[in-house]
């Protein structure tokens, strides 16, 4: 049988037109309405369990978002044993492969926030993608609390 | 973003300011003081003000965004157009059905093939629309066209203290104007606007279609303790939407834990109406309330003998 070999591509330098979303926790209200948002997009449900994107209290009682930056070298890459993990070199965005995602969780346990999760009824790890560069979350959100960015211009 | 759209921009005929009022779905079933209030007090001030007639639902955009676009944009064009045959600019105070009509306007405004997408739809209800009108919040009508100045000039204060619940939606423009008119026609219309830690905070509104313990649980009690912690007279908001989440929560906690919130959450043209001298029965203040208003409204005679 034929041997695969996995290889983690070369991310230096990160590209420059990479976007990524910025919370600002001053303007968030916690109203969760971007958890709905993305539950919609990516289940057609609105589940706060399936949002790929959290809303919760931070240690002095503001808003914290907890939601993938795409990292530049991103720990759930370099952990995923079976190379389901890609990073786009153009748009900068992180997805997972769920065709070869074995759905051992060693993204979530990599991952400085744990933000990839058990796709519920598909024993594969999903996580945002951005909605592929265009994000619902953004779009409905009336505080303007999160926005998405340029990562080089908000380093 | 929605602040680089200007809704102050001149009018089409600007000595003019003639609005037709959108009322929403929640306004004229749960709060027909504010409706009232509204619609007795405004004209007092100079602002020609007539109900949007033929109104649908305004319709969520937080919610129609996510699930068709085209049936946010054509609910919301039929609302417009309506005005637009009037030859009117629409107004509104719900924060929701602003920030979705208004999002809906911009975006017709500023795509002219968005729109002609649109007004193929409206065609089979044999109408069209232009795109030529404004949307407004009555805080914007209030602030910018009546103005601070001239409504304390005309005013006495109520004698009570209050606490503010802005909303989610009154934080669309980047400069926070909004919420600082809402600060700032409150401070002109009563003794005292009392701070607390969760006046951001969200109603919990939204968080009903995930969750409705935690809307209820997290959102709407998590307030309404920090409120009951003030000693203050009223809670004072301007948005349906966050009336119909705090006047369910208020119903489900009194159910499910005994859980009593006896503070009167009244909008700011009650308020209003009542610094002007109105009545608090020519606008039905006393009736469909979370809790009893007699106490403000005893304050307020008292103050008045």
């Amino acid at each position: 049988m034929e041997s695969v070999h996995f290889k983690t591509p070369d991310l230096d330098p990160a590209p420059l037109n990479t976007k990524i979303i910025l919370h600002n926790p001053d303007r968030c209200t916690g109203c969760r309405q971007c958890m709905t948002a993305c539950s919609f997009k990516n289940f057609n449900t609105y589940n706060y369990d399936l949002s790929l994107c959290k809303v919760i209290r931070g240690p002095d009682n503001e808003f914290v978002r907890i939601h993938c930056h795409h990292c530049s070298d991103p720990m759930c890459l370099a952990a995923c044993p079976v190379s389901a993990i890609s990073k786009d070199l153009e748009t900068g965005i992180v997805s997972v492969d769920k065709m070869r995602c074995i759905g051992c969780k060693a993204c979530t346990w990599a991952c400085p926030i744990s933000v990839p999760q058990m796709q519920r009824g598909l024993k594969a790890m999903t996580k945002c993608d951005l909605c592929g560069g265009d994000p619902s979350c953004i779009k409905v959100c009336s505080a303007r609390a999160i926005e998405l960015v340029s990562r080089e211009d908000n380093r | 973003m929605a602040d680089q759209y200007n809704s102050t921009e001149t009018l089409t005929n600007p000595e003019k300011t003639r609005y037709s009022f959108f009322l929403g779905c929640v306004m004229p079933i749960k709060m027909p003081w504010a409706e009232s209030a509204i619609m007795q007090t405004l004209p007092k001030f100079g602002v020609d003000l007539e109900y949007l007639k033929k109104a649908t639902c305004c319709p969520r955009a937080g919610v129609w965004k996510s699930v068709d676009e085209r049936v946010w944009l054509t609910l919301a064009s039929y609302n417009l157009l309506q005005a637009e045959g009037d030859g009117r600019d629409v107004m509104a105070s719900c924060n929701g059905c602003y920030v979705t009509l208004y999002e809906a306007n911009k975006l017709l405004r500023e795509n002219p093939e968005k729109l002609k997408e649109i007004n193929g739809y409206l065609a089979e209800t044999h109408t069209h629309y232009n795109a030529s009108i404004r949307v407004r919040h009555l805080l914007e009508v209030l602030y910018e066209e009546v103005g601070v100045d001239r409504i304390k000039g005309e005013s006495r204060k109520v004698p009570i203290r209050v606490a503010l619940h802005p909303g989610c939606h009154m934080r669309i423009f980047e400069d926070g104007r909004l919420v600082r008119y809402f600060s700032e026609l409150t401070c002109a219309l009563v003794d005292e606007v009392v701070p607390y830690e969760d006046e951001q905070m969200c109603c919990g509104l939204q968080a009903n279609l995930a969750d409705r313990q935690f809307a209820t649980y997290e959102r709407a009690k998590k307030k309404f303790d920090a409120l009951k912690a003030l000693n203050i007279d009223a809670l004072v908001i301007v948005c349906s939407g966050c009336y119909d989440q705090f006047e369910r929560a208020v119903q489900i906690l009194k159910k499910e834990i005994g859980y009593e919130f006896d503070l009167p959450i009244i909008h700011l043209a009650e308020l209003l109406a009542l610094s002007i001298g109105t009545s608090p029965d020519e606008f039905g203040m006393r009736y469909l309330r979370t809790a009893p208003v007699d106490s403000i409204i005893a304050k307020w005679e008292s103050d008045r003998r």
